[in-house]
């Protein structure tokens, strides 16, 4: 069965890059553009891994890692923190919220892909 | 005005021949260009939704399809190619798989359509092994940033990047047909450059009729860009193989530049001034593939958040222009015409030499930008102190080393140029007196 992956960003061109790039590699991408309705995606279907921006509107990455890390059943799940906000102060915060790896955009696509297998090994 | 014009055509010509076409009615050309590289191309274009852009991408596109390659349409850059914009845009290389890359837009998205390139190119490994960038580095756009680093990676693993053909709409930083790309982090305010040949644009095209209806911010800021470009480069050609040369290029575009902008900002549908202005930034481009730009363009890089990059450098450029008076005596000759004909230095200038040349130029140069309504120094720009510093702390970033070695007298930070020189500059270009400049020897 195919790997779920939740992506989470304000940017809508981004989601679907992200989407068409990781669908035909076998994944199951669902793709949401703010915190709560991540929120939402994850209380209602478990997700083998998060994809995660941190500078959003409603709710910061941040805020919406710390929730998600709530739920009993995402204890384990890699979070994966992509930001434009690259400074060690906002790295230890991303990991603090419980991320599994916080990186500083632009990271190139095949980083990206590479970093999603591994997470789903 | 026309032997300007004449000199700046065969200036371009000779040097990009078939691989530029500029001028009006010209956009047709992209489709020739594309078809070069493939049927399927991956069309960023700027400022989708602005309506002096929409005829623009759609001729190009038509010219695309007219020459039976499937264009994908993705909107480009921000202003400035902000990082996140070039993460975006590489996923969008990587997922769409073009055969070439179309860029329409002005320099940001130009200079991102590269960046995402070289991103989308290569993966990590490739980096590591190339630049030995270490795990948490080797898979960003960081290692990149620097003098050559992209043929270095390229080179080492024997792969190649995607032509990009760039459709460029604004008279401005040349993007179109250079080596760099500039981006920026939006968070700390600051642009850092890749400088490599391997990212000129194979093809470009510049459609000097498109300007006709660019915003007059746009146009201004354009102009300076392009002075700030060939004046810059033709400081620290002194001593250089190309100064014959670089100061036939400075003598083109200052005297264009200078000419045109006054006339676009009292008729912006002036078709001979958009002419001049168009072939005076494309020589500004030229400039910069000729030489380097220095401490102006540094200084730019840092005060993103108050200043477009124009008024940023044509704040700088007449305090730089002191500091490095004893090493650039005939271009301060050279410049001092073009303001005198143009009106902007009323003063005598026969017989004047060294500082005292320097100090008529830069009053030229004030005179001149005040005429277009812009601030004469960084305090009346709305600079802060905490900027100065920021610019202190950049000019010794060794990924911005570049700037320092392009001046006249090169500085090196290491040295304690920076303290010595560099900031006392930027005190009288933040206030205005041009005495607080330091003098140095020739």
């Amino acid at each position: 069965m195919a790997k779920k992956i939740l992506v989470v960003d304000d940017d809508d061109l981004v989601l679907i890059a992200i989407q068409e790039l990781l669908t035909p590699l076998g994944f199951a991408v669902t793709a949401v553009s703010s915190g709560p309705e991540a929120l939402q995606q994850v209380s209602r279907d478990p997700f083998d891994l998060v994809i995660l921006d941190v500078s959003m509107p409603e709710m910061t990455g941040f805020e919406v890692c710390q929730k998600i890390r709530q739920m009993g059943s995402y204890a384990d799940t890699p979070i994966l923190m992509l930001t434009a906000r690259s400074g060690e102060e906002d790295r230890q915060r991303g990991m603090e919220a419980g991320a599994n790896l916080y990186l500083p955009k632009p990271i190139s696509p095949k980083r990206l892909i590479a970093l999603v297998e591994e997470a789903l090994k | 005005m026309e032997r300007a014009v004449d000199s700046a055509r065969k200036l371009l010509q000779e040097w990009k021949g078939e691989n530029y076409t500029f001028g009006f009615d010209v956009l047709g050309k992209a489709g020739d260009y594309a078809a070069r590289y493939g049927k399927r191309a991956l069309v960023m274009v700027a400022d989708l939704g602005q309506a002096w852009m929409a005829g623009t991408s759609r001729t190009v596109l038509d010219s695309l399809r007219s020459k039976g390659v499937e264009a994908e349409v993705i909107v480009g850059a921000g202003p400035n190619a902000p990082r996140e914009d070039v993460y975006r845009l590489a996923l969008h290389v990587a997922r769409s798989r073009p055969e070439v890359i179309v860029a329409v837009g002005g320099g940001s998205t130009i200079d991102a359509a590269k960046a995402a390139n070289v991103l989308a190119a290569f993966s990590p490994e490739d980096v590591s092994r190339a630049l030995g960038a270490g795990e948490s580095t080797a898979g960003t756009v960081d290692p990149y940033f620097g003098v050559g680093l992209v043929t270095r990676v390229k080179e080492a693993a024997g792969k190649t990047l995607l032509p990009v053909i760039a459709v460029q709409t604004a008279a401005s930083s040349g993007a179109h047909l250079t080596k760099y790309s500039n981006i920026t982090d939006p968070v700390t305010g600051q642009k850092k450059l890749i400088v490599d040949e391997a990212i000129v644009p194979p093809a470009s095209v510049f459609d000097y009729g498109v300007t006709l209806g660019a915003p007059m911010d746009l146009t201004l800021d354009g102009g300076l860009d392009g002075i700030a470009h060939a004046w810059e480069v033709f400081m620290g050609a002194t001593g250089q193989p190309y100064y014959d040369k670089m100061k036939a290029v400075a003598e083109a575009c200052l005297g264009l530049i200078v000419e045109g902008l006054p006339k676009v900002r009292k008729d912006p549908r002036d078709r001979d001034a958009r002419l001049g202005l168009g072939l005076g930034t494309d020589l500004g481009g030229y400039s910069i593939m000729i030489g380097g730009t220095s401490g102006p363009h540094l200084g730019s890089f840092s005060l993103i958040d108050v200043l477009t990059h124009g008024r940023a450098c044509a704040i700088l450029n007449p305090y730089y222009t002191v500091l490095f008076a004893p090493r650039i005596q005939d271009q301060l000759a050279t410049f001092a015409e073009i303001l005198k004909a143009a009106g902007f230095i009323k003063a005598k200038t026969e017989g004047k030499k060294g500082r005292s040349l320097a100090m008529t130029v830069a009053r030229g140069m004030i005179q001149f930008s005040k005429s277009l309504g812009f601030p004469a120094t960084l305090a009346e720009a709305g600079v802060s102190r905490g900027h100065i510093k920021r610019m202190i702390i950049a000019a010794k970033d060794p990924q911005l080393k570049m700037k320092l070695q392009n001046m006249p007298t090169p500085m090196e930070s290491e040295r304690g140029d920076v303290d010595k020189l560099m900031k006392p500059t930027l005190e009288a270009a933040f206030s205005g007196n041009l005495d607080l400049i330091p003098a140095v020897g020739a």
